[in-house]
């Protein structure tokens, strides 16, 4: 195994909370293959010490957090001053208060990724404000799963099949993360390449070999939906890799199965 | 002309091949319902006032409340035939709530027939 040299990315991840297990299964792959490329990272669970003394320690130039999400907060870790209401799938007008920023500045200059709920509503723009190079989220509640009544959800990173399908979202989602790690692309390449893995989805499931599927239609119209609220702001010309510096040794907290180059996760269970 | 049109159906989703994607002469018209029509009677003027429509891209020019109307119409048909749910990060949401949603035309609603009527543009692209 190559040696883990330095810490790109960071991690941010609760496995144990709700459907984050399928997001996680994806970055333990990614985590494989990035260690074949000599890029380390970190996976945190979602616990703010930990997480804190990773960027503290290796400072990362990527963040990716695999949580909860609202306008204004990811999980209890990143929160950006601000109030209004937004209309929640199943849940209609909620009420959102934040009432100060907090830990905005810890992604000062590095590339934040959020898999999570509305990030990109409020808090995306307050962190590039607050001197994050560029950041990649969505702007309404994201998808990661669909699947037809009477059927049970499969394992995490299981392919989809005729009824159900947990895998096609997710797996758009980290292609831009898989860009960056493995092929050192910038920010902007990456995101293009998140919107083509949505597209090449679409595609398979309207015209392509998956289309009679009874869960194409579902799936399809997720993949448009996530795809539409995708946002990506600040520097898309970064190419976060080439400022890593080397660093002597590597530090894994909270899963040590799992080790990254560069990249810190985090989770926590507070809903959206 | 019908060997297009049946093409076309085929290219299409099994499903969609039965939910509404044009309006004429006061009712809806499935892709299913399109074909059999233009089998059933190729001379008709109703069956070539349909390949018209497709042919010329005549659907681009119905108005925006009736394309919204065949979308809202598709998506409650689809969610009452399949019954499934959606898995986000803030919870599950049934098909049946969803069908709630774009009956209701709440904000949720809107923006899934929003998506829905491009999903039925491009499918009716697919003609050519």
């Amino acid at each position: 195994m190559p040696t883990i040299n330095s810490a790109q990315l960071s991690v941010l991840l609760e496995p144990s909370a709700e459907g984050l297990e399928y997001g996680a299964c994806f970055m333990q792959q990614l985590t494989a293959q990035a260690q074949q490329k000599a890029v380390a990272a970190v996976f945190v669970q979602g616990y703010t010490p930990d997480a804190d003394n990773t960027l503290a320690t290796l400072d990362p130039p990527i963040f990716y957090g695999l949580s909860h999400g609202s306008p204004c907060q990811f999980n209890n870790y990143l929160t950006a001053k601000w109030s209004g209401s937004v209309y929640i799938p199943g849940e209609g007008m909620v009420d959102f208060k934040c009432f100060a920023d907090k830990n905005l500045e810890k992604m000062k200059g590095r590339h934040v990724h959020l898999l999570s709920c509305l990030c990109g509503i409020a808090l995306g723009g307050a962190l590039i404000k607050a001197g994050a190079r560029s950041f990649v989220g969505y702007s309404q509640v994201a998808v990661y799963g669909v699947y037809v009544s009477g059927y049970s959800e499969p394992s995490p990173c299981e392919p989809p099949d005729d009824n159900r399908d947990f895998y096609t979202f997710i797996d758009s989602d980290i292609e831009g993360m898989r860009k960056i790690l493995l092929e050192n692309t910038t920010v902007g390449e990456a995101v293009n390449a998140i919107i083509a893995k949505y597209k090449y989805y679409i595609d398979k499931y309207e015209r392509g070999e998956w289309k009679d599927r009874p869960i194409a239609t579902d799936a399809s119209l997720c993949l448009r939906w996530n795809l539409q609220y995708l946002t990506a702001l600040g520097d898309m010309n970064w190419r976060p890799l080439t400022m890593t510096t080397v660093r002597p040794k590597t530090m894994l907290i909270g899963m040590p199965a799992v080790s990254f180059v560069g990249a810190l996760a985090i989770a926590t269970t507070k809903k959206y | 002309m019908l060997e297009r049109v049946a093409n076309w159906v085929n290219r299409l989703p099994a499903e969609a091949r039965a939910l509404p994607i044009l309006e004429h002469a006061g009712r809806y018209w499935s892709p299913n319902e399109i074909l059999a029509q233009i089998q059933s009677c190729p001379n008709c003027s109703l069956s070539q006032a349909l390949q018209a429509m497709l042919e010329q891209r005549l659907h681009a020019l119905s108005p925006y409340a009736t394309q919204y109307e065949i979308a809202k119409t598709r998506l409650i048909i689809h969610f009452a035939r399949t019954p499934g749910y959606w898995r986000t990060l803030a919870g599950t949401i049934s098909t049946a709530q969803l069908a709630q949603e774009v009956a209701n035309e709440t904000p949720l609603g809107q923006q899934l027939i929003q998506l829905e009527m491009q999903r039925m543009r491009e499918q009716l692209e697919m003609f050519y």
